[in-house]
C-alpha cells in the first residue's frame, strides 16, 4: 500500500517536474548486435536528470510485439530509434506507425549508421524529406589532419534555436557517418552540415553527395508541431565524443522532445486607440487601431518572455492589406507582448482577418487570427457639404436658385399680363 | 403660336425670297442672317410686349443659365469633380428649374387644351418645391 | 647555417614530391572563337587567376583540362563552383582519361546548367562565381584552391524565384485613396460673390425690365390669400432649409405635413382669384 503510494507520488512529481512540454515518456529501440548501450550512457543519464522516463527495447531478443499505440493513445511521447540490422524492425514497426507516430504528435529522433538504416525508418524520412545516403556510404574528408575522424567547427551550425555555441572555437567530431539530402522544403531544420571538401561514396566508388549538399543532423518540424530528428552516426551520440559532442547531442535531444525552441500564445487582443473594443463598437474604414499578441517561450522549467524581432502582423482580405513587424511592448512574469503600434484600418470594407502566423525554422509553429468585419462609412458619417470648401459655391448656387424663384413667384402672381404704365411701353419701343 | 413655329415660318418666308438669286454670295448670305435674325427678334419682342410675365421667366431662364455657367466654369477651373453630387445638386437644380418654367411658358403662351393657366401655375409651384427639397437632399 | 638551408630545401624537395599537382591546366571555350587561358601547374599553394574570366552569353560553355602522373592518382578530384559566402556550391566531376603515362581530366562547365540560384546570385550580389579545385588522397598534401573566377557579363536577367522558407516577409503598408483635393476658401468665396452678383444682378433685370407692375394683386380681402400663399411657399422652403441643417426626415415630413393641408387649401383657394390670363 505504501509503496504504491510512493510510486503514484513519484510519477506525480515527475510530471509536475517534467522539462519536456508535452511528455517524457521515451521508448529507445536499439539492437544490442551494434549498440551497446552503456557507450550512451551519458546522453541517456544526462535525459534522465531531466525527468524522462526511459524505457529500452532491443529489438534483436524481443518477441513481444513493440506497441507505440494502445488503441488510439500513443504510449510514448518520444522514440529514439538507434541503428538496426537488417529486417528485424519491420516486424514491430513499420515506417506507417512511425509516421503515424508523428502525427499523433510524437517526436523522433532517429539514430543511423553506414551499416545499417532499417527500412521503416528509412521510408519514414524520405516522406519527410530527409534522404540518408545508402548502406556502406561513408563521409570521407582528407583535408582533416586526423585521419580517423571529421572535426566540423561553429561554421557547420545552420540553426540557432536547436543549438547555440557560447564558443565560436568550439567544434565537433565525426567518425564514421552517414549523409543526407535534403529536399527543399521548408519544415526541415538543417542543423549540421558536412564540410565543403567531404564527401560521401560507397563501395563502388560513386558519389551520394558531395561537399555542403551533404547534412550530418537534421530536424524536421511538422505543421503539428511534432519534431523528428536524424543523426547520421551512432558514434556522434557515444560517450567515446562526449568531450566534443556532449553539449550538441544533449541540446538535440532537448530540442527534438520539445525541451527548448517551443514558444507559444496566451492570445492577442485588437481594439481601437483608445481601448473601445470590437464589441462596443465595430470598426469602419480608417479607424485607428492596434493590435497585441502576446509570446511565451519554454526555457525547459517554465514559460519564460519569448524575445524576437522578426513576428509578424497581417491584415489579410484575401491579399495582406498590411504586413508589420511587431514591436516588444510591455511584459509580465510569462509573456512578452508585441504590438504593431497604432494604424489605420484600410479604405476598404470587407470581412478582413487579423493574424500573426509566426513559423520559423527551429521554432514551434504559432498561428492565431481573427476574422472581424470592417464596416464602411454610414450615411451620416460623410462630411457635410458645408465642411467642403468646393460644395460651398454649389450650395450657394442651390440656395441662389431657391431665393431667385421665391421672388419670381412673388413678382410672377403679382404682375399683371399688360402694363399700363406710360415708362414701360417707352422702353419696350 | 409658339415663338419656334413663328421663326420657322419666317425662315421659310426669307429661305424664298433667296431662292430668287441663283449663285448666292456670302453678302447674301449674312444679309440673310441678320434679316432672320432681326425676324425673329422683332416676333420675339413683340410677343414679350403683350405678356409681362413672359419677361419675368425670360430674364429668370437667363438666370438660371448663368447660375448653372458659374458652377461649371468652377469646376472645370479647379479640374476636379469633387464633391460630384453637389455639383449635381447645383446644376441640376438650375437645369431643372429651367425646364419647369419653360414648360409653364408653353402653357401660357398657349395653355393645354383641358389644363388652365392657374392650373399649370400650381403645378409649376408644386413641383419646383419638390425639386428644391431634392436638391438640397441630394446635396448633402 | 648552410646546411641548415640545405636541409630546407631539401625537405621542400621531397615535399613537393608527394604533394598532389594538376600539371598543364588550361581552360578552354569550346563552341566559341575565344582563346584558351593556359593556367600551368596547380599545386596547394598557387594563387588563383588575378583575372577573372568573362561569362558573355548564357549558353557559353568552360572546359577545365589538366593532368595527373597516375603515381599519385587522387582519389578525389572534384571542381567546387558557386559563391562559398552564401554557402551555395555545386560539385562538377571530371570525365577521366587513362592513358599509360597520364592521367587526364576534364571537367566541362556549361553556364546554361549551372543552377538558376547561383546565376541569379552572382548578379545580383556582382560576386562573380569562384570555381576552385579539390585533388585530395589520404594523406597527402592535398590540394584545395581556388583556380578561377567567373564573373558573368551577359546582360539577360536569370529567373529564379527563391525557395520557399519559413522568414520574414517584406513590409506592406496599406496605400490609401489620395484624399479629395479642395480648393482652398478664399477661391471658392470668390464664385459665391460672383453667384450673388448674379443674383443681384436678377433683382435688378427683374426690376428694371418694366414688367413688374404689381397690378395683378387683389385688392379686397383676398390679398389675405395672396400673403398666405406666398407665406406657405417661404414655408416650405424654411422646411427645407431646416432639413438641410440637419433636421431629421421625420420631423421634415411631419412639418411639410403640418404645412401642407392648410398650404393646400391656401394655395387653391388663392389659383382661384389669380388672374393669370
Amino acid at each position: 500500500m505504501l509503496r504504491s503510494f510512493i510510486v503514484a507520488l513519484l510519477t506525480f512529481a515527475a510530471l509536475a517536474n517534467a522539462r519536456c512540454v508535452q511528455g517524457s515518456r521515451t521508448l529507445v529501440i536499439y539492437d544490442e548486435r551494434l549498440s551497446v548501450l552503456d557507450n550512451y550512457s551519458n546522453l541517456f543519464n544526462s535525459m534522465r536528470e531531466r525527468d524522462y522516463t526511459l524505457d529500452f527495447i532491443s529489438v534483436a531478443n524481443e518477441t513481444s510485439s513493440l506497441q507505440l499505440f494502445k488503441g488510439e493513445n500513443k504510449i510514448y511521447d518520444n522514440l529514439m530509434v538507434f541503428p538496426i540490422k537488417g529486417k528485424t524492425l519491420n516486424k514491430h514497426v513499420s515506417g506507417k506507425s512511425l509516421l503515424q507516430f508523428s502525427l499523433a504528435g510524437g517526436n523522433v529522433l532517429a539514430v543511423s549508421s553506414p551499416e545499417s538504416l532499417s527500412d521503416p525508418v528509412r521510408l519514414f524520412l524520405n516522406q519527410l524529406g530527409i534522404y540518408p545516403s545508402p548502406k556502406d556510404y561513408r563521409l570521407v574528408d582528407h583535408f582533416q589532419k586526423s585521419s580517423d575522424g571529421i572535426r566540423i567547427g561553429t561554421d557547420g551550425l545552420k540553426n540557432r534555436f536547436v543549438y547555440k555555441p557560447y564558443d565560436e572555437e568550439e567544434d565537433f567530431f565525426i567518425t564514421n557517418s552517414s549523409v543526407a539530402i535534403l529536399d527543399n522544403r521548408e519544415q526541415l531544420v538543417p542543423i549540421l552540415v558536412a564540410p565543403r571538401t567531404s564527401y560521401a561514396s560507397g563501395k563502388g566508388k560513386d558519389l551520394w553527395v558531395s561537399g555542403s549538399q551533404g547534412y550530418l543532423v537534421v530536424g524536421f518540424q511538422a505543421l503539428n508541431n511534432a519534431r523528428t530528428a536524424w543523426v547520421g552516426s551512432p558514434e556522434f551520440l557515444s560517450n567515446s565524443n562526449h568531450q566534443s559532442n556532449g553539449i550538441l547531442a544533449k541540446e538535440l535531444t532537448k530540442w527534438t522532445f520539445k525541451e527548448k525552441g517551443v514558444i507559444k500564445t496566451n492570445g492577442f487582443r485588437h481594439s481601437h486607440i483608445d481601448g473601445t473594443s470590437y464589441e462596443e463598437a465595430p470598426y469602419k474604414i480608417k479607424d485607428a487601431v492596434n493590435y497585441e499578441v502576446s509570446f511565451s517561450e519554454w526555457n525547459g522549467e517554465e514559460w519564460q518572455p519569448f524575445e524576437a524581432t522578426d513576428i509578424q502582423f497581417e491584415l489579410k482580405m484575401l491579399d495582406p492589406y498590411y504586413r508589420l513587424n511587431l514591436i516588444p511592448s510591455h511584459r509580465d512574469e510569462t509573456y512578452q507582448w508585441y504590438t504593431t503600434g497604432d494604424f489605420r484600418l484600410p479604405d476598404h470594407h470587407g470581412v478582413f482577418t487579423f493574424q500573426v502566423d509566426y513559423k520559423r525554422a527551429g521554432l514551434s509553429l504559432v498561428s492565431v487570427s481573427d476574422v472581424k468585419a470592417i464596416r464602411h462609412l454610414a450615411h451620416d458619417e460623410y462630411p457635410r457639404s458645408w465642411e467642403i470648401t468646393n460644395a460651398r459655391v454649389y450650395i450657394s448656387g442651390i440656395f441662389a436658385v431657391i431665393f431667385a424663384w421665391v421672388l419670381f413667384v412673388i413678382f410672377f402672381v403679382s404682375t399683371s399680363k399688360t402694363t399700363k404704365n406710360f415708362n414701360t411701353e417707352k422702353k419696350n419701343n | 403660336m409658339s415663338p419656334k413655329v413663328k421663326k420657322a415660318a419666317v425662315a421659310a418666308q426669307t429661305g424664298s425670297g433667296t431662292l430668287k438669286s441663283k449663285i448666292p454670295s456670302s453678302g447674301t448670305i449674312s444679309k440673310d442672317f441678320s434679316d432672320a435674325f432681326n425676324v425673329s427678334l422683332e416676333s420675339y419682342l413683340s410677343q414679350v410686349k403683350k405678356d409681362n410675365r413672359l419677361k419675368l421667366i425670360d430674364i429668370f431662364c437667363v438666370f438660371l443659365v448663368a447660375i448653372a455657367l458659374v458652377q461649371t466654369v468652377f469646376m472645370a477651373m479647379i479640374r476636379d469633380t469633387f464633391p460630384f453630387n453637389a455639383f449635381l445638386a447645383g446644376f441640376i437644380v438650375c437645369v431643372g428649374q429651367f425646364v419647369l418654367l419653360i414648360s409653364l411658358r408653353l402653357q401660357i403662351v398657349d395653355s393645354f387644351p383641358g389644363i388652365s393657366k392657374n392650373r399649370a401655375f400650381g403645378e409649376f409651384v408644386l413641383a419646383s418645391l419638390v425639386l428644391h427639397f431634392i436638391s438640397l437632399h441630394f446635396i448633402n | 647555417m648552410q646546411l641548415m638551408r640545405h636541409l630546407f630545401a631539401l625537405c621542400a624537395l621531397v615535399y613537393s614530391c608527394l604533394a598532389l599537382q594538376a600539371k598543364n591546366v588550361h581552360l578552354t571555350f569550346p563552341g566559341s572563337q575565344r582563346r584558351g587561358i593556359l593556367l600551368g601547374d596547380i599545386e596547394s599553394q598557387t594563387q588563383k587567376l588575378e583575372e577573372p574570366v568573362q561569362v558573355n552569353a548564357q549558353d557559353e560553355s568552360l572546359e577545365l583540362n589538366f593532368a595527373v602522373s597516375p603515381a599519385e592518382k587522387p582519389e578525389q578530384v572534384e571542381l567546387l563552383v558557386g559563391l562559398p559566402e552564401r554557402g551555395l556550391e555545386v560539385v562538377y566531376e571530371p570525365k577521366i582519361t587513362d592513358n599509360k603515362e597520364l592521367i587526364m581530366y576534364r571537367f566541362s562547365i556549361d553556364v546554361s546548367k549551372i543552377p538558376k540560384a547561383l546565376l541569379h546570385y552572382s548578379k545580383d550580389d556582382e560576386e562573380p562565381i569562384s570555381v576552385s579545385m579539390i585533388l585530395a588522397s589520404p594523406e597527402s598534401d592535398n590540394v584545395f584552391v581556388p583556380v578561377f573566377d567567373m564573373s558573368l557579363t551577359f546582360n539577360d536577367e536569370v529567373e529564379y524565384t527563391e525557395p520557399v522558407r519559413y522568414e520574414a516577409k517584406p513590409e506592406i503598408r496599406h496605400v490609401f485613396n489620395p484624399e479629395p483635393k479642395t480648393v482652398p476658401w478664399p477661391l471658392a468665396q470668390v464664385f459665391v460673390f460672383i453667384i450673388s452678383l448674379v443674383v443681384f444682378g436678377l433683382v435688378i433685370a427683374l426690376m428694371s425690365s418694366g414688367a413688374l407692375n404689381f397690378g395683378n394683386l387683389p385688392l379686397n380681402f383676398n390679398i389675405v390669400y395672396f400673403f398666405a400663399f406666398i407665406g406657405s411657399i417661404i414655408g416650405f422652403e424654411y422646411i427645407f432649409i431646416q432639413y438641410y441643417i440637419g433636421k431629421s426626415i421625420f420631423e421634415t415630413l411631419l412639418a411639410a405635413l403640418y404645412l401642407g393641408f392648410p398650404a393646400l387649401w391656401v394655395g387653391t383657394k388663392f389659383l382661384r382669384i389669380f388672374k393669370c390670363t
